[in-house]
């Protein structure tokens, strides 16, 4: 049994083909961490404003959630 | 050609020849001497397209005949152009007649510098070169050529028809332009795709209705596409929102020229622009709906012109048997290959190309047409005719709405939408851009869409607006949408680039779904997401150790460095650890190519990752377990981050006895030509030195002639990386 956390990511959550069609685009492509899902993707915390910046002017701005602690 | 050019062009001709022309337009001067600005008057008339179409509704159909060959084969000697027009069928006296009122009305253009009025002689010799006015150098509406009536036949006694679908192939264009986006296209060093591409528009374009390399010479010719390293969407992209008829005019006027025995397109074999041109030229002249014969059009186009098709005659007579065969294999192909691919058409019958002209094995090098038994091909046993929008396209003027199609129109609660061949083009296109389309079997009176989520979806991506495309959808059936097809829509399009993006959240994994389902249950903060994962808000570690069978957790914060959990073997073979973080799988996914439960590290797949030797760099040094270190040189090197070397040569000084050595720094007019030294044997001299070197070592009785030793490079190198202070590199500075 093992159970582990992973801290300090950010998630990006959007229908999966929404979010294939996101992910094509070379630039969200390399910020990629990880996709654990057809709906989820992690990037790391620190690529967040350049993350914001890129899907808005991609024409889709993402609502915020949650807030750090 | 703008204004002021058009201008300078007519100053060329004799004013009193300009003032005659301004006549014709009904322009009358009182002045008897010809005015300056009779050459502009007569531009800025010339410039009005509305105004040159109503004059040319005036005259003769055969006018529109003569400026529709200019506009299609570009500039023409006015003898060649007549030479053509008789050539095509139209009688002397009236096409000399047609090129006279057009000259006399400035309508053709001379295009040669020398002041000249266009006399009746100048039609019989070579005569000046004449091209159009910049209002008709695009489509326009001409008078309709005279009707070509052939022979009625009824299709059902030839069995099936396959219906023209332009629509089809304007969707193959879009779809082949929005694959360019994605992917890299390329031309070969002959102008061909090579059979990966032409595999890969297959199977993005499943409902393709020609050959991927046909399909990519019509969109290059049209201006679709440019091919610059590259294939991208070229200047004329926009076609392509245009009406499917204008769409449909220019892929199949515009690419003629390219039609040359240099640039076949694929599938289009001895085509030449006589064949192509003319074959258009008459079957646009058919009456729409009309079914004919294949045979009789094939007759009726070598009766116009008997060589048409025949362009090289490699040694035969040019009625010789290959020859013939060849005739009739592209006038069907013509049809076959690209009038109904593009939708101009239908055709009936089973669907077949004749022999080609060598298919047949032998050459007979005789005349067969003109001897006692003639050579009779055996029928074709196929008929065709022109369709609305065929029509339309041929002639470049506006396809004829379809009226009562929209009872016909429906929408299925399954998701389905039926639509008949025949209704609207536009809906067609757009039922394409938003809907799968399912395939068709020949002679089907209606065409299938299916509406899937993914299409509907990329096609909001790709600018479709879904409130428009549902009204303009229940405007065609003339009912509302089945409602669990609007809620679906509506609920598939919200959930479109509806992006959240989650702050402060820890994701959890565990080892099975079990155990993560048990976590979750009854907090409803706590959400299943993946397999066997969960996000959470962000908790604070328990302080108690856990008990013994509660799992232990291991806290990764990717905010601090993480701990190298990557394998690497000297073959280039990566795998994550056991417990490796979240991004090790997504690094190695971008690197390599997974191969099993292990990744192989390749030149290929690193130059393909385009990842920079800087970022390179850092991976190796922090994510990478200790492993062989020339794999990792190597795939450093592929990243670029080895940077560029230089290569060059060295002068040393090698003393037998290495107790010399010291002694040497002692003399300035030797060490000024040393740089540097590998104690205890070697000194690096000056490039450019040796001769003061030798001055030096001869006053000191020293012989130099001896060879070099080896000098044991690899013990030196790791006593420098030993940090050995025997290792000396020196300045200037140091050594003086």
């Amino acid at each position: 049994m093992s159970h582990s956390v992973h801290r300090n990511l950010l998630w990006l959550t959007a229908d999966p083909a929404s979010l294939d069609l996101l992910l094509k685009d070379p630039t969200v492509a390399r910020m990629l961490a990880v996709r654990v899902s057809p709906e989820l993707a992690g990037f790391r915390r620190d690529d967040q404003t350049k993350l914001e910046a890129r899907l808005t002017k991609l024409g889709h701005a993402p609502a915020r959630e949650g807030r750090w602690t | 050609m703008d204004l002021k050019s058009l201008i300078q062009r007519l100053n060329l001709y004799y004013p009193t020849y300009l003032q005659q022309m301004l006549e014709q337009w009904g322009v009358r001067s009182n002045s008897p001497i010809p005015l300056k600005n009779n050459a502009e008057t007569l531009a800025k008339i010339l410039m009005d397209q509305e105004r040159v179409v109503a004059k040319l509704r005036t005259l003769p159909p055969l006018t529109g005949e003569v400026l529709h060959r200019i506009y299609v084969s570009g500039p023409s000697h006015l003898a060649t152009l007549r030479l053509t027009m008789v050539k095509y069928g139209h009688p002397e006296p009236q096409v000399t007649e047609a090129i006279h009122s057009l000259t006399n009305l400035g309508i053709l253009l001379p295009a040669d510098a020398v002041k000249y009025m266009i006399e009746p002689d100048d039609l019989l010799d070579s005569g000046p070169l004449v091209s159009l006015p910049p209002s008709l150098t695009g489509p326009f509406s001409l008078p309709p050529p005279p009707t070509e009536v052939l022979p009625k036949v009824d299709p059902k006694d030839l069995g099936a028809t396959s219906l023209g679908d332009p629509s089809r192939f304007a969707n193959a264009l879009a779809d082949l332009l929005g694959l360019t986006q994605r992917r890299r296209l390329t031309l070969t060093q002959k102008g061909w795709l090579n059979a990966t591409q032409q595999a890969a528009i297959s199977k993005v374009i499943p409902t393709c209705p020609m050959e991927p390399g046909t399909l990519v010479h019509l969109a290059l010719a049209a201006g679709l596409l440019t091919a610059a390293e590259e294939l991208r969407p070229g200047p004329k992209a926009e076609l392509l929102a245009e009406p499917l008829e204008t769409l449909l005019h220019h892929c199949f006027w515009g690419v003629l020229p390219h039609f040359s025995t240099e640039s076949r397109p694929d599938g289009l074999p001895l085509s030449s622009v006589l064949l192509h041109d003319l074959c258009a030229s008459q079957v646009r002249r058919l009456e729409v709906g009309h079914w004919v014969s294949v045979d009789d059009w094939i007759n009726r186009m070598i009766e116009l012109h008997p060589n048409i098709g025949i362009s090289g005659l490699g040694g035969r007579r040019w009625d010789s048997l290959p020859n013939l065969r060849g005739q009739r294999h592209d006038l069907v192909a013509f049809l076959l290959q690209i009038c109904l691919p593009m939708g101009l058409i239908d055709m009936a019958g089973k669907l077949a190309l004749p022999e080609t002209g060598l298919s047949g094995g032998y050459v007979v090098l005789s005349s067969v047409r003109n001897q006692a038994k003639p050579w009779v091909p055996p029928p074709t046993h196929m008929a065709f005719r022109l369709t609305p929008i065929g029509k339309a396209a041929l002639l470049g003027t506006a396809a004829p709405e379809e009226k009562g199609a929209s009872e016909q129109i429906h929408v299925t609660p399954d998701f389905f939408v039926v639509v008949p061949v025949r209704a609207d083009p536009a809906l067609l296109l757009l039922l394409g851009k938003a809907a799968i389309s399912l395939p068709m079997q020949a002679g089907d009176p209606v065409r299938q869409f299916r509406l899937e989520r993914e299409r509907w979806v990329q096609s909001l991506q790709s600018g479709l607006n879904a409130q428009e495309f549902m009204a303009k959808l229940e405007k065609a059936t003339g009912r509302p949408l089945p409602s669990n097809v609007r809620i679906s829509l509506e609920d598939w399009g919200s959930s479109f680039g509806a992006l959240r993006l989650l702050l402060g959240q820890d994701f959890h994994r565990f080892s099975s779904s079990e155990e993560r389902d048990q976590w979750v249950k009854g907090n409803p903060e706590r959400r299943a997401v993946g397999e066997r994962d969960a996000l959470a808000p962000v908790e604070p570690p328990p302080a108690k150790r856990p008990k013994r069978g509660e799992p232990t957790v291991e806290i990764v914060d990717y905010r601090h460095p993480l701990p190298p959990c990557i394998v690497l073997d000297e073959e280039g073979h990566a795998a994550p650890t056991q417990n490796a973080d979240l991004l090790a799988e997504t690094e190695l996914n971008q690197l390599g190519e997974r191969v099993s439960k292990v990744w192989r590290l390749t030149r290929g797949s690193v130059i393909a990752s385009k990842w920079t030797g800087k970022r390179m760099t850092e991976w190796l040094l922090s994510r990478v377990i200790d492993g062989p270190e020339s794999i990792s040189t190597r795939i450093l090197g592929w990243a670029g981050g080895l940077g560029p070397v230089a290569l060059g040569s060295l002068e040393l000084l090698q003393v037998e006895d290495p107790k010399l050595m010291p002694l040497l720094y002692t003399l300035p007019e030797l060490m000024e030509c040393v740089v540097g030294a590998y104690p205890p044997q070697l000194l690096v001299l000056r490039p450019g030195s040796r001769a003061a070197i030798e001055k030096v070592l001869d006053d000191l009785r020293v012989s130099h002639k001896n060879a070099l030793q080896p000098v044991p490079i690899a013990e030196l190198l790791e006593a420098f990386y030993n940090d050995v202070p025997s290792v000396a590199v020196f300045n200037e500075e140091d050594l003086f």
